[in-house]
């Protein structure tokens, strides 16, 4: 019994009982066409059984944990264990929850699963070549009624595929025989039901209850009540239950026979039966009367249903919708869907709906329907009434332009303008903006016909492109817009239109040419256009535009023709606005200084004024842009009257200047101290940029002059760039007083002035008196040096941004960063010059270490093509920074430059690795920039890159969807994360989560809320001895909380804490999930401390049946166990787990058996080693792990004998035994451990036995390595004793060699290889060695004997290779030494790698 | 004309059908108070507008007039308008095609 309930359990949970199921196999009446054996007027009815199921589905639509449970259990009982090893087993499971989680997307997304997706899956599973009974099981599955789109007969076959590829051989399991039945009830398959059993017998598969049921199903789905009979006797005579879902079999099989009144018998027998029926006993019976068109009973039946307390789901509804349908009683339906409650999975469920009814040729409704019309070419008059009756049954408000919509989607031209028509007869709007997904595929394939006929199409349906359709669409796909209005007008369209006029308009103010734009404005025969609609482009060509004299000409005619100006009020807003709209987001307002200065000026001679409104934002803006300079130019366009009367701008000082100045005159007459007055009117004035004014005010008064008075003139000065005066007054007001100090920005407006008119020298004093004065800059010091600085690299004086910057560093005033020595290379930039620039960025990497634009730099070289220079660039920054910075360096400036190409094979550079730094900051250059394009190839290219962290980049890729509000893109992504398997982290989840939320989307996963913010927010356990979480402020109530206190506790590594929270959550009888006691049993082993981690492992033990540690909780288990000196539990443990099916680390094998070694346990070593060999699986252990440790342990139970024996015979038993390829077995460590143990005895016996093995077996190895081990222990006697006895030790090349390699890899080793240089003194291949020795020198900076070195080789006649002399040339000039020879000129790295391939051929050549 | 100044009264709204333009959605949401500014982006790639927009109000009654609206029905569908909750960093989102 318990068998069986719990396959019931687990078929409950079978995904291929959604719903769609039943509905698939509902109805006969297309089976005549599909089987043969189909008798007509049958009757029909619903196949309960999976109407039963369908219901638990209905709430989880693909219940995660228990398919995996119904996958694992056939497939372990059908495969012999042996069969496989664990890893493979483990690539299964890994590859089988790929594939799941891909179906399980598609169907929790859209309830179904599309060919293509299926196929994919299938192929890749088929050429990964692990094909496991689960993976068939998965897709058998899929092949029914999850595939709606596809025609019945071809998901048979799709499932017969399956079968015959992944169990063609093995066969199946009776799951999967009862996978397969249920796909045949599903697709209405016609079979022999004796066949099928036959079969099974056959392949020798037992069919089981669930077999049995849906045979029954099978036999009434035909009507066949005698063969269903049959079927139940036998189930009765072998005592097995008849379910709920067998009468409701009986109930579809009597409808379907045509016998209505003992279908509906069937219901009163279930309940003589103990069984109270179900929804699914009256849905089959809906459906049966659905099929027949009787509406009578079927509302009866609903009444009853609702008085009997049970209802239907929206899915039940339109399983009876679909047979209402399909038996062509379609005027019923709106009866039905009357009923319905529009639930949760509405909407995916009526489009698979729509899309079975479709597939099996039934009509339908809905948008769904439409597209699928559009995708099939129907004609326009069809569609046209569908989307009638649509409107007219309030099944869709807006068909007519959802079909559109889906033609313009598909880039159906002709279909389009056709439904457009239709459109304007009914009534409806068109506009401009419909023809643009047509004219922008036009637009990308340059297409001018396509255009043309979407602009004639226009022209017929009275739609006149707009200016934006114009701009944007049309033009740009003509070679110029002369050519695009010759071809319209031969086309027959209007192009006098004030529409494609504009759109000229901005399209020669786009490309920056005034002098046209100028003819075109001023052309009597321009019709009536306003500026708004061709303002942006006006802007970005003044922007662009150096020609001041068109600019002045143009705003001129926008200041007084009225054409410009209609409905928008006064011309002087007009044109103050584009000032105002010409100067914000300007780029390098500052370098634009003087073009803007001649404008306003022009503009000033032509009487052309702003209102004071516009005036306050202009001035703001320039100040913002550090140009306070032009302020002074704008305001002269202000009205002067306004100014005064029209607004208190600015701030009430204006009204001042009367006052103050009689003020001054009362206190002259009454001789009193006019100080403060006079610094206020002085501040007055220069606020309305009255300078000369105020100048005169100080000659008059020049005695009552006060520090803060010369201090805003000076200001006012340089600000009016009057370079002689703000010296003078400088000067002035040092002989008054030379310990004032003036406040940074007054010093830095004089450094400015002074540098523009070519003090250099003058600049540069100021500079020092700023640092003997020790003016602190307040504020950002290096952006306001960085203005001072920019200020001559804008006007192209490259020699005083030098100078300057030099006295700004070397007096310290600022740092060099890359930012202040940015200004020159930014400078040569511009004026392309990627040459200097160049140079630039590299004389600043020598000087101060930084690389001020680089990325800019490089995007240049690589744009003009400069292949030479780039070449040098990277050269000497692969030298300076090393070859991965440059990489990534190059990576970048042709990802920016749109050479993805290039970047990819950057990419695929063998040896490259991920660097997450400079990954984000091109990721985040990309989003501040918007750069999609860039961003998405950056992270597409960089899939495969080592190391790579793929959630960071998606997430990057996020932020710029959440930037742009894209969730379409955000989608796109977040599939892509999933093909690419990526496990996302919460927060790009969440992230995700909250782009599809803002957007008014569903949200296709569970996001955990605040998993970050909470601890964040209410301070966590902060004291360890303090009272418990319950105290804290928010105390843990439920088990999640507790869960999650304690997970956090474990990854912060307080255990102790988490231990606790555990302990409450114990106290108050809560269960926490098994991730929970997984992890604190880990962090308790983690820090050693067993006898809490089992006593937790109790805890759950009891709380969860079943609970198991996990492999890596039981790995460290062992670890730990071993480090206590507790083998035998760690042995224990181990068995465990290949009892359990577990796969321990490699590391806790090694310990373990290193522990029994330690112990002597031989046993226990054999054991282990047998238990890994059956395992049969890679763990990467040394083959010598247990050869070593058998040995050890043998030594160390005190048979020497017998562990040299067993060595000796692994050499000489095993000398040809062993296969070519595999390499003499390496004892080092027995070595090591004996001569750290210094097990005297036992040495003299291995010793022997390395001997006997040089000298009779020729197997030099051994003795070789015990000869190194001596050497490396410091037993130079040793070894040289040993080298004495057995001389073939100092032709082991290879050994010797690869020794000195890995010893000169550390500092301070030199004197081992010298030590092996004198033990050994005609050693051949000392031109080897030496190389090694000269490293080690070159690490240990010890250039003596570095010297000695080179002058021995020269002596010898060694080579000495160029990556010799690089490292002594570079001991050389570290001790501040000439180099005594002429140093190689490439970077070491390069000749490293030069030399790398000889290295290798050489090592290979003494290979064999 | 006032003084132009920073400030500005955002709303957020998604879920705009494919049938409207910049122009439609301006008729619409200039019931509710003087706009400022208000551009529907078009994805470049699709030639459709990206179902969403930004609707900067000249003063904060107009936003919550905007706001205040249980539905906002736009040509048969119902648009979504919240507050929108995005520190005003760049609000010239999709600048380029500023002209209309």
């Amino acid at each position: 019994m318990a068998a069986l309930l719990r396959s019931a359990r687990l078929l409950k949970l079978s995904p291929a009982a959604l719903l769609q199921s039943t509905r698939a196999n509902t109805h006969r009446s297309a089976l005549s066409r599909l089987s043969s054996g189909a008798i007509v007027g049958r009757g029909v009815g619903v196949h309960a059984t999976q109407a039963r199921f369908s219901l638990g589905v209905n709430r989880l639509p693909w219940p995660f944990a228990g398919v995996r449970h119904f996958g694992l259990a056939p497939s372990q009982q059908g495969e012999s264990k042996d069969e496989y090893g664990s890893a493979v087993r483990a690539k299964q499971a890994q590859n089988f929850d790929w594939a799941l989680s891909r179906l399980d997307v598609s169907v929790r997304r859209t309830g179904r699963i599309t060919k293509t997706l299926l196929l994919r899956i299938f192929h890749d599973i088929c050429r990964t070549g692990y094909p496991s009974g689960n993976q068939a099981l998965l897709l058998l599955r899929s092949c029914g009624s999850l595939l709606p789109e596809l025609p019945l007969p071809e998901r048979t076959e799709l499932a017969h595929r399956v079968w015959d590829k992944l169990l063609g051989q093995a066969g199946g399991a009776e799951g999967h025989y009862n996978a397969l039945l249920k796909v045949y009830l599903q697709n209405e398959f016609k079979f022999s039901p004796t066949d099928f059993l036959a079969k099974m017998e056959a392949a020798n598969v037992q069919p089981n209850r669930v077999t049995f049921q849906r045979l029954i199903a099978a036999y009434c789905q035909e009507g066949d009540i005698e063969g269903a009979s049959k079927i139940l006797g036998f189930m009765k005579s072998k005592d097995m239950p008849i379910t709920e879902a067998v009468f409701n079999s009986l109930v579809n099989g009597h409808a379907r026979a045509g016998d209505m009144e003992s279908a509906e018998n069937i219901l009163p027998v279930m309940r003589g039966a103990g069984i109270e029926p179900g929804p699914d006993a009256y849905l089959a019976l809906l459906s049966a009367y659905a099929e027949k068109g009787d509406m009578v009973r079927i509302r009866e039946l609903l009444e009853a249903m609702q008085k009997g307390d049970s209802s239907l789901t929206d899915r039940d509804f339109m399983q009876v919708l679909f047979s209402l349908v399909k038996a062509g009683h379609s005027q019923h339906v709106p009866e039905i869907m009357e009923q319905m409650r529009n639930e949760r999975r509405y909407g995916p469920d009526a489009m698979n709906l729509c899309l079975s009814l479709i597939t099996q040729d039934s009509v339908n409704l809905g948008n769904f329907f439409l597209r699928h019309c559009v995708d099939t070419d129907k004609p326009v008059e069809k569609m046209q009434r569908y989307c009638k009756e649509l409107q007219d049954s309030s099944l869709h408000s807006s068909a007519l332009q959802f079909t559109l919509q889906c033609a313009l989607e598909a880039r159906k031209t002709g279909m389009s303008l056709q439904l457009m028509k239709v459109m304007k007869e009914e009534g409806l709007p068109l506009r401009p903006h419909y023809f643009w997904p047509l004219l922008n595929q036009h637009l990308k394939d340059k297409d001018t016909k396509g255009t043309l006929e979407v602009c004639k199409g226009m022209q017929e349906l009275g739609v006149l492109p707009d200016v934006d359709t114009y701009s944007t669409y049309v033009l740009p796909t003509f070679s110029s817009v002369e050519s695009a209005r010759s071809a319209l007008q031969e086309a027959g369209c209007s192009v006098d239109t004030e529409e494609f006029v504009a759109s000229q308009l901005r399209a020669e103010a786009v490309s920056g040419n005034l002098a046209e734009l100028l003819k075109l404005l001023s052309s009597p025969s321009l019709p009536d256009v306003n500026l708004v609609s061709f303002k942006w482009s006006l802007v970005q060509g003044f922007r662009k535009s150096s020609d001041v004299d068109s600019m002045a000409k143009i705003t001129e005619l926008l200041y007084r023709d009225p054409r410009f100006s209609q409905g928008t009020g006064k011309q002087a807003d007009n044109v103050s606005h584009l000032l105002y709209n010409l100067i914000d987001g300007m780029a390098e307002v500052q370098a634009q200084e003087e073009k803007l200065r001649q404008y306003f000026h022009k503009l000033k001679s032509m009487d052309i004024g702003i209102t004071v409104g516009f005036y306050r934002g202009i001035r703001n803006l320039l100040d913002s842009y550090h140009v306070p300079e032009l302020i002074k130019d704008v305001i002269a366009l202000v009205d002067a009257k306004e100014m005064v009367e029209g607004s208190d701008i600015p701030r009430g000082l204006m009204r001042r200047v009367p006052f103050l100045e009689k003020k001054l005159e009362d206190l002259k007459a009454a001789n009193e101290p006019l100080g403060p007055t006079l610094k206020q009117l002085i501040a007055a004035l220069c606020a309305e940029e009255k300078l000369e004014q105020a100048l005169e005010l100080k000659n008059q008064h020049e005695d009552d002059m006060v520090v803060e008075g010369y201090a805003l003139l000076i200001n006012l000065c340089c600000r009016h760039d009057n370079m002689e005066e703000a010296l003078n007054l400088k000067r002035e007001l040092n002989r008054k007083d030379s310990s004032v100090l003036l406040d940074a920005s007054k010093y830095l407006a004089l450094v400015k002035v002074l540098s523009k008119h070519g003090k250099l020298e003058e600049a540069v004093d100021i500079l020092k008196e700023m640092k003997e004065k020790n003016v602190s800059v307040r504020g950002n010091a290096s952006l306001q040096f960085f203005h001072v600085l920019n200020g001559p690299a804008l006007r192209g004086d490259g020699a005083a941004v030098k100078r300057l910057q030099e006295a700004v560093f070397s007096l310290g005033l600022a740092q060099p960063s890359t930012n202040l020595c940015s200004p020159l290379v930014t400078m040569h930039l511009r004026n392309a010059d990627h040459t200097s620039a160049l140079d630039a960025v590299l004389e600043y990497n020598k000087q101060y270490n930084v690389l001020p634009r680089l990325h800019d730099v490089l995007c240049g070289l690589v744009e003009k093509g400069e292949t030479e220079l780039l070449q040098k660039a990277m050269d000497i920054l692969s030298q300076e920074r090393g070859e991965m910075t440059m990489l990534y360096d190059l990576l970048f400036a042709f990802i920016q430059t749109g050479k993805y190409r290039e970047a990819r094979k950057i990419i695929e550079t063998p040896g490259l690795r991920a660097r997450p730094g400079r990954l984000q900051w091109f990721a985040e250059k990309c989003i501040s920039n918007n750069q999609m394009e860039k961003l998405e190839n950056l992270v597409e290219m960089t899939e495969k890159l080592f190391e790579c962290d793929r959630d960071d980049l998606y997430h990057y890729l996020l932020l710029l969807c959440n930037e742009t509000h894209d969730w379409r893109k955000a989608e796109a992504t977040w599939t892509r994360m999933q093909e690419e398997n990526v496990i996302p982290r919460e927060r790009t989840l969440r992230l995700l989560a909250g782009i599809l939320r803002s957007n008014g989307q569903e949200v296709p996963f569970e996001v955990s809320e605040a998993w970050y913010e909470e601890p964040a927010a209410g301070p966590p356990v902060t004291d360890p001895k303090g009272p418990g979480p319950a105290s804290s402020p928010n105390p843990a109530d439920t088990g999640k909380e507790y869960q999650l206190q304690l997970l956090i506790l474990c990854k912060k590594g307080r255990v102790q804490e988490a231990y606790n929270v555990l302990k409450k959550a114990e106290k108050s009888g809560i269960v926490l999930g098994l991730a929970a006691y997984n992890s604190l049993i880990k962090s308790l082993l983690a820090e050693g401390n067993i006898e809490d981690a089992m006593a937790v492992r109790d805890i759950a033990a009891a709380r969860i049946s079943g609970f198991y540690l996990s492999d890596m909780a039981r790995s460290l288990l062992i670890v730990t166990q071993v480090k206590r000196g507790q083998v035998k539990d760690a042995l224990a443990t181990l068995k465990s787990m290949f009892e359990g099916d577990q796969v321990p680390t490699a590391l806790a094998v090694t310990r373990l058996v290193q522990g029994l070694a330690a112990h002597g346990d031989t046993e226990g070593i054999q054991e282990v080693e047998n238990a890994i060999k059956e395992m049969g699986s890679p763990l990467r252990l040394s083959r010598m792990l247990f050869v070593n440790n058998m040995a050890l342990a043998r030594i160390k139970k005190g048979d020497i004998e017998g562990a040299v024996e067993g060595l000796e015979a692994l050499f000489t038993a095993g000398s040809e035994a062993q296969g070519e390829g595999t390499q003499t077995p390496n004892m080092s460590y027995l070595f090591r451990r004996l001569i750290e143990e210094k097990n005297e005895a036992a040495l003299d016996k291995v010793s022997g036995m390395a001997e006997r093995l040089a000298n009779h077996f020729a197997s030099y190895r051994p003795a070789a390595n015990l000869f190194l081990e001596y050497m490396e222990a410091g037993q130079t006697d040793s070894a040289m004793f040993l080298l004495q006895r057995c001389a073939a030790i100092a032709e082991q090349k290879a050994i010797l060699i690869s020794y000195v390699a890995r010893v000169a890899r550390k500092p301070g080793q030199g004197q081992k290889i010298t030590t092996l240089l004198e033990l050994i003194p005609d050693f051949t291949e000392k031109d080897a060695v030496y190389p090694h020795l000269m490293r080690c020198y070159d690490q240990d900076e010890d250039l003596p004997s570095a010297k000695a070195l080179y002058q021995q080789m020269q002596e010898e006649g060694a080579h000495v290779d160029e990556i010799c002399l690089k490292r002594l040339a570079a001991l050389h000039k570290n001790a501040g030494e000439p180099v005594p020879f002429e140093e190689p000129p490439e970077s070491i790295q390069f000749y490293i790698e030069k030399l790398r391939p000889k290295n290798k051929a050489v090592s290979l050549a003494e290979d064999h | 004309m006032a003084a132009p100044t920073k400030k500005a009264f955002d709303v957020f709204v998604n879920k705009i059908p494919w049938t409207v333009a910049t122009k439609e959605m301006k008729e619409y949401f200039a019931q509710f108070g003087q706009i400022k500014r208000l551009v529907l982006p078009f994805d470049r790639e699709t030639g459709f507008n990206r179902g969403f927009c930004r609707v900067s109000y000249s003063t904060e009654e107009g936003m919550q007039n905007a706001l205040q609206k249980e539905t906002h029905v736009v040509e048969g569908s119902r648009l979504q308008v919240q507050k929108d909750r995005r520190p005003s960093v760049d609000k010239r989102l999709g600048g380029e095609r500023d002209d209309s």
